[in-house]
């Protein structure tokens, strides 16, 4: 017997994400998923754009982590409500570990947040399947990782609204050819934001906080219709 | 590795889908994975293998899949212009379409879905 299913492999995620993402949406809460292979300097980036974010905007991180949880600890030293997320292995974070850390963040901060950072586990491949209900996926491509990722790894670049490039202080000593891994990206996703940064210098970080901002700022607006609307 | 948690779903949703038709054995099963995903065929075909290993304790909740065939369909990736209209293959990895240079939209390639599956 032949039996047609049609049915996605992703639909029970998918699922609990679209949850998660009318949640957000009902609370204006911009939700951003940072995603990089180990070592491209996710968290240091993070750690910079926290400082600069939550002098005036209500800030919130869910640290995803195969196994430790020194990230979570160097977030949390910053005074920003940080859950972490142990996946036990798991290369990814799926929507339902996001929707359980997520009960658990409201809880510990007690406030409406403007801009919740989901720092997924360090692969640039997996975590690019599964939806989380985020607004924003950001794809971060260090130089020292060579500039053929792009074409190695295509969906996470094809999906990003924001792309960016870390340690470009070390450009002068790979052989990162920063023109080429743009055309790349820009091929593959045309409208994304591109910024390059350098956490060493602070190049570029301000740029993508400004960008950030204004994406918290559509978020709000987006809220203030919906809830006119209801109104 | 994600591939092992897709496969999961697999049999979930097979399993489900089997008990509602009364079949209690699996002999094939068919799925479509486009190539703009990040899905490896490979990894899902050893994932299938080790969840569908009879003396595991996957697939033994009354379902037999000793012997279950996974076959891959792979999808190409294609674009369509929102200008001109015009579909084409994605292989250079640009979504630009060359007569009118302007970004086109995904509309295969994606897929990550159970087609169907036979059984007894
Ligand atoms: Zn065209």
């Amino acid at each position: 017997m032949k039996v047609i299913v049609a049915q996605d492999l992703l639909e029970a995620n998918d699922g609990i994400a679209g949850r998660n993402r009318l949640r957000w949406d009902s609370l204006g809460t911009l939700v951003v998923n940072l995603i990089s292979a180990p070592g491209a300097g996710k968290t240091t980036l993070l750690e910079q754009v926290l400082e600069d974010v939550s002098r005036d905007l209500a800030v919130g991180v869910i640290e995803g982590d195969i196994y430790t949880c020194r990230d979570a600890e160097r977030i949390a030293r910053l005074k920003v409500a940080t859950v972490q997320i142990n996946t036990k292995g798991a290369c990814h974070l799926d929507a339902g570990m996001i929707e359980r850390a997520w009960q658990e963040l409201e809880l510990q901060c007690g406030k409406r947040l403007d801009l919740l950072f989901i720092e997924n586990v360090g692969n640039l491949v997996c975590p690019a399947e599964f939806d989380l209900g985020e607004d924003i996926k950001v794809a971060l491509l260090s130089v020292s990782e060579g500039s053929d990722k792009p074409a190695k790894y295509p969906l996470v670049f094809h999906q990003a609204q924001a792309c960016v490039l870390t340690k470009v202080d070390l450009l002068p000593y790979t052989d990162f050819d920063l023109g080429a891994a743009r055309q790349e990206i820009f091929g593959l996703n045309p409208k994304v934001a591109m910024f390059a940064t350098s956490a060493k210098t602070g190049e570029g970080v301000e740029d993508f906080c400004r960008w950030l901002r204004q994406q918290v700022q559509v978020k709000r607006e987006k809220k203030q219709d919906y809830d006119q609307r209801q109104g | 590795m994600h591939e092992l948690a897709l496969m999961e779903n697999l049999i979930d949703i097979i399993e489900q889908s089997a008990r509602a038709h009364d079949i209690s054995r699996i002999t094939k099963v068919r799925i479509i994975v486009g190539k703009l995903t990040a899905a490896m065929p490979e990894a899902l075909e050893l994932a299938f293998q080790v969840l569908t290993r009879p003396s595991t304790e996957n697939g033994s909740h009354g379902i037999n899949w000793e012997n279950a065939v996974l076959e891959i369909e792979e999808r190409e990736v294609l674009a369509q212009c929102p200008e001109c209209h015009k579909q084409f293959k994605v292989d250079d990895l640009s979504l630009m379409c060359s007569t009118c240079n302007r970004p086109a939209q995904v509309i295969s390639g994606r897929e990550l879905q159970v087609d169907y599956f036979e059984g007894e």
